[in-house]
């Protein structure tokens, strides 16, 4: 396995040439799938029990994920897999070299240290659980045993990930089938001991009591759920080698695998009455099959943060400026990994807030995919610029006003206001016509919009501005 | 950006914008295929809501 060297291009923001995409359809649908089948859909599953039961649950999750999926696959997806450009680079095309260079900031320090910390606290929990059953321990959630397991298991992501993204492909190509066979294990053992009519049957854990808002709600947090890989799969994708091998997968691993794995998350949750999935498997599997699911699926766990962070490291490679691209693959991913070990030390904060920290994510996330959408697909035609993409902001037909675009940012600030204003994101309240439009849609509408019309705008005063035309 | 990173990108760049090269940017996605997939979203989600709601 070979090591990372400065001058791979998938260790950095350079644009990759064909021959270096080392992706098809199946091993991106193997990645995919590994990233998507993580506990995060346990739990988003536990997380939609709450306010619905099965039925609207299976459609809450098919839609909300359907809609988010096929958005991100969109963009960044295409635009990255099309020209094998690194996510935040290809960004520079819509906020601008400076805005991008924030949003990355924003998005690989905060969003990947705050899911890299979840996924991570979710293993100290798997593996407490796991102590608790075969040594016969008495480990409390909350214990700090659970955070230093959570703290090992990002030392053992930063033992891959610094190994570069084939070890990804080949931890992936084992992690991801076995992942699938759990869950699918796990979805027989829960018909082995309810049915199909009682599971039907079984209100959810804690609804509003207003079956409509609750549905809207369920998929409210699917639809954010979604949104949650726009940071990741961009650079994914630009490993891919045909633009429909950076579209499909998603379709298999975040919507497919996510969907399925969030399915049997609902019917544990019902079936067990309680939203943390490390507490599933043994009242499931019983103690040997408990145990081997549980250490498995902490392992998988493992894998995602990998993902995680390897598309926030290429991203921080890329736009951090000089300095930060000097220093050695290694000890990035570990500056990468470092906050999500602290933030392991608040395992009962970061684990109890699921449904709001997705929430929060998808308030910057649905107006940022839908500026980028309709920059790329509607205003651009498809077609970027390379060579102007990598020139300094002064230089570059992307340089907007001083290296931020005003009307992608106006418009974001603008669709997140939209999202808190139908869904308050610190008591996770709906308002208005939350109940007929969801949050992330009418954000992503108005942010939308508002990109078209102020880039016109923009266009009739300076036929020049933004490298349009 | 230091100077052999450039040589590297102005290489990478070079080749990439060679129209008809190999390393030509790949091709769009047909609009066929984002239309199957909003089709496919669109009508799993009507049936969905018929059954479950």
């Amino acid at each position: 396995m070979s090591q990372p060297t400065d001058q791979d291009a998938t260790y950095s923001e350079l644009p990759l040439l064909r021959r270096e995409r080392i992706w098809g359809f199946w091993d991106y649908s193997s990645v995919n799938v590994g990233l998507a089948i993580a506990t995060w859909a346990f739990l988003q599953g536990g997380a939609v029990a709450y306010y619905v039961g099965a039925k609207a649950a299976i459609a809450s999750i098919v839609i909300g994920y359907g809609i988010s999926v096929l958005l991100v696959s969109l963009a960044p997806c295409l635009p990255c897999g099309r020209y094998g450009i690194e996510q935040f680079v290809s960004m520079r095309s819509v906020l601008g070299e400076r805005g991008a260079r924030v949003l990355m900031v924003v998005m690989s320090a905060l969003l990947a240290a705050a899911w890299s910390a979840v996924l991570a606290i979710m293993c100290g929990h798997a593996m407490a659980n796991v102590s608790n059953q075969v040594f016969g321990t008495t480990i409390d959630p909350g214990a700090g045993v659970v955070s230093v397991l959570a703290v090992a298991a990002l030392v053992c992501s930063w033992v891959i990930v610094a190994r570069g993204p084939r070890s990804l492909e080949l931890v992936n190509r084992f992690v991801a089938p076995g992942l699938v066979v759990v869950t699918l294990v796990m979805l027989v053992l829960i018909f082995t001991s309810t049915s199909w009519s009682d599971l039907a049957a079984t209100p959810a854990l804690d609804p509003w009591g207003d079956s409509r808002l609750d549905f809207m709600l369920a998929v409210e947090l699917n639809i954010a759920g979604g949104f949650a890989w726009w940071p990741n799969v961009g650079n994914l994708s630009r490993l891919t080698r045909t633009t429909r091998a950076a579209f499909w997968p998603n379709a298999i691993g975040l919507f497919g695998a996510s969907v399925v794995a969030a399915i049997v998350g609902v019917f544990a949750a019902l079936a067990l009455g309680s939203e943390d999935p490390t507490l599933w498997m043994v009242p499931l599997g019983g103690a040997f099959l408990g145990v081997l699911a549980l250490a498995f699926v902490g392992m998988a766990n493992i894998t995602s943060v990998v993902a995680q962070s390897y598309s926030a490291l290429v991203a921080i490679k890329g736009g951090g400026g000089s300095a930060l691209r000097r220093v050695p693959w290694g000890l990035l991913a570990a500056m990468v990994l470092a906050p999500a070990a602290v933030l392991a030390f608040f395992p009962a904060t970061v684990y109890d807030n699921y449904a709001r920290f997705v929430s929060w994510g998808a308030i910057v996330v649905a107006p940022l995919c839908a500026v980028q959408l309709v920059d790329f697909f509607v205003l651009r035609r498809q077609r970027l610029d390379l060579r102007a993409l990598h020139l300094p902001f002064r230089e570059s037909r992307y340089g907007f006003w001083g290296g931020w675009n005003p009307a992608a940012i106006v418009a974001i600030v603008a669709g997140a206001s939209t999202y808190a204003f139908l869904l308050d994101p610190v008591t996770y309240e709906p308002r208005g016509w939350f109940v007929h439009l969801t949050a992330s849609l009418p954000a992503f509408a108005v942010a939308g919009a508002l990109h078209f019309g102020l880039t016109r705008a923009m266009l009739r005063r300076d036929p020049g501005w933004g490298g349009y035309r | 950006m230091d100077d052999e990173l450039r040589v590297e990108l102005d290489r990478r760049l070079a080749l990439i914008e060679d129209p008809g090269g190999a390393d030509a940017p790949l091709p769009p996605l047909p609009w066929s295929d984002v239309v199957l997939a909003i089709a496919a979203l669109a009508l799993l989600s009507v049936l969905l809501v018929w059954w479950a709601l």
